[in-house]
């Protein structure tokens, strides 16, 4: 590290930029720095990684209808995108063999006026020239697109290139999504496997006879974990909800949806001494008592 | 997309409720944020800096943008724009009331001047001559804790990991 760099990365002016707090000036400055020395931006990118993760343990979790409208407005905006420029393309190709045609007196997309005037080369520059007129019209329409002119432009290697580095950031993100996938099932295969775990097999009821689940029940710990993977969707505007017989008594152990819920062995409430496990269907959200004519699994739990 | 928005969606908003104060009008700007995203990809530099950062700065500028702009200032009704700023809001209106493990410990790291900085800078986007102004502080003691708060958390971060 030779002196100068030293001098940037201890006089906190990195600081200063990743928090935000420099002039345009200073940002340029800090920049050029960046470009030329890659131990300046090496520290520029471990302190915004630092202030990220401050920043993430401030996050508020917003509405959860906000997700999927949010992830439509950017659909719409990919779809307008990839609209313009199709039509761009469209819009090119013709213009090419038109006057292309016209100059071999051959364009078989127009269909010549008859004239009085047989003379072929007035006829080809008449062509020609209507051949341009066509270009001149498409390209003023082009002009009115806006963005059009820059995607017809820069459609290659740039946007190739944004694209792998937004993918880049999704596979990363990614990838912190799958590894904190892995250390939940590999908590949850611990659990399971522990000694004082019963497992209860729940078959369906007549009513509902392809639904299947299964509770593992704690008897150390009391701990309830629910395998919903052979339950069916439920209908719109139910949600499952698993209830716990104790001395004859019904006890709400929460509520589940195969469609919402992702983690397919879930972590239910916990419960002491259950004498049998049962899944009713209930309106969105759980019911306070159980609406028995509508169990669609059942099973007891057997001493052992 | 889904992904992107599943890590930085929740952290996003909260910059944005910050600054604008309002749930709505946050729902509004983080949608505006991430559409800007996927139509601005291609000027995601990734040799200047984080992706999070760049998506930040959108959040952040769109966000102060609102709050200048004069519809905005219109619908304050009776309320005056340096109580939307925040000049002297209560801290406890949003996210520094520590809910968990983690904010907890950071906040006995970081200390209550030093969290402000960071508040004004970096999640409301305030320039140090502007901290400087409002709160009465010399532009110096702004830098030195802008650097300590940095340190601090840096410091904070690198054990955990």
């Amino acid at each position: 590290m030779n002196g100068n760099v030293n001098d940037i990365i201890h006089s906190g002016i990195l600081d200063l930029y990743v928090a935000g707090a420099l002039t345009p000036e200073e940002i340029l400055e800090v920049e050029h720095h960046m470009a030329t020395e890659p131990e300046v931006a090496a520290e520029v990118m471990r302190l915004q990684r630092t202030v990220e993760q401050y920043a993430q343990l401030h996050s508020i979790t917003p509405r959860p209808e906000l997700r999927s409208r949010i992830l439509q407005a950017v659909e719409n905006a990919r779809q307008q995108e990839s609209n313009v420029v199709e039509n761009a393309k469209h819009n090119e190709q013709p213009v090419l063999t038109q006057v292309r045609g016209s100059g071999q007196g051959s364009g078989a997309t127009f269909v010549e006026p008859r004239t009085s005037d047989p003379d072929p080369t007035q006829r080809a520059q008449r062509q020609a020239s209507r051949g341009w007129l066509m270009a001149a019209s498409i390209a003023f329409m082009i002009g009115l697109m806006p963005g059009v002119y820059y995607y017809v432009q820069y459609s290659g290697v740039k946007s190739e290139l944004a694209q792998t580095q937004v993918e880049l950031a999704d596979a990363k993100s990614n990838q912190s999504v799958m590894a904190s996938k892995a250390s939940y099932m590999e908590s949850t295969l611990e659990q399971l496997t522990d000694s004082n775990m019963m497992r209860v097999p729940m078959p369906g009821t007549p009513k509902a006879a392809s639904s299947f689940a299964t509770v593992f029940w704690n008897k150390g710990t009391q701990e309830v974990m629910l395998d919903l993977r052979k339950m069916p969707n439920c209908p719109a505007g139910h949600d499952y909800q698993l209830w716990a017989i104790v001395d004859g008594k019904p006890v709400d152990l929460g509520v589940f949806n195969p469609e919402r819920d992702t983690e397919k062995v879930m972590k239910m409430h916990a419960v002491g001494k259950p004498q049998m496990f049962a899944v009713t269907l209930e309106p969105t959200g759980g019911s306070p008592t159980p609406t028995l004519d509508k169990m669609v699994v059942a099973g007891a739990v057997t001493k052992s | 997309m889904g992904e992107i928005y599943d890590s930085y969606g929740a952290t996003l908003y909260a910059i944005v409720l910050k600054i604008v104060r309002s749930e709505i009008l946050a729902e509004d700007l983080l949608q505006e944020t991430f559409v800007r995203v996927w139509t601005q990809r291609e000027r995601y530099d990734s040799s200047k800096g984080t992706f999070f950062t760049w998506m930040l700065n959108i959040a952040r500028n769109l966000s102060i943008d609102t709050i200048r702009s004069s519809t905005y200032k219109m619908n304050l009704d009776n309320r005056t724009v340096d109580d939307i700023v925040g000049v002297e809001e209560p801290e406890s209106a949003d996210g520094i009331i520590p809910e968990t493990m983690d904010l907890r410990d950071l906040v006995r790291t970081l200390a209550p001047e030093q969290q402000q900085i960071i508040d004004l800078m970096y999640f409301k986007g305030y320039t140090q001559s502007e901290i400087a102004e409002e709160y009465g502080i010399p532009l110096g003691t702004v830098k030195s804790r802008v650097r300590l708060a940095m340190q601090n958390l840096r410091a904070y971060f690198d054990d955990r990991t």
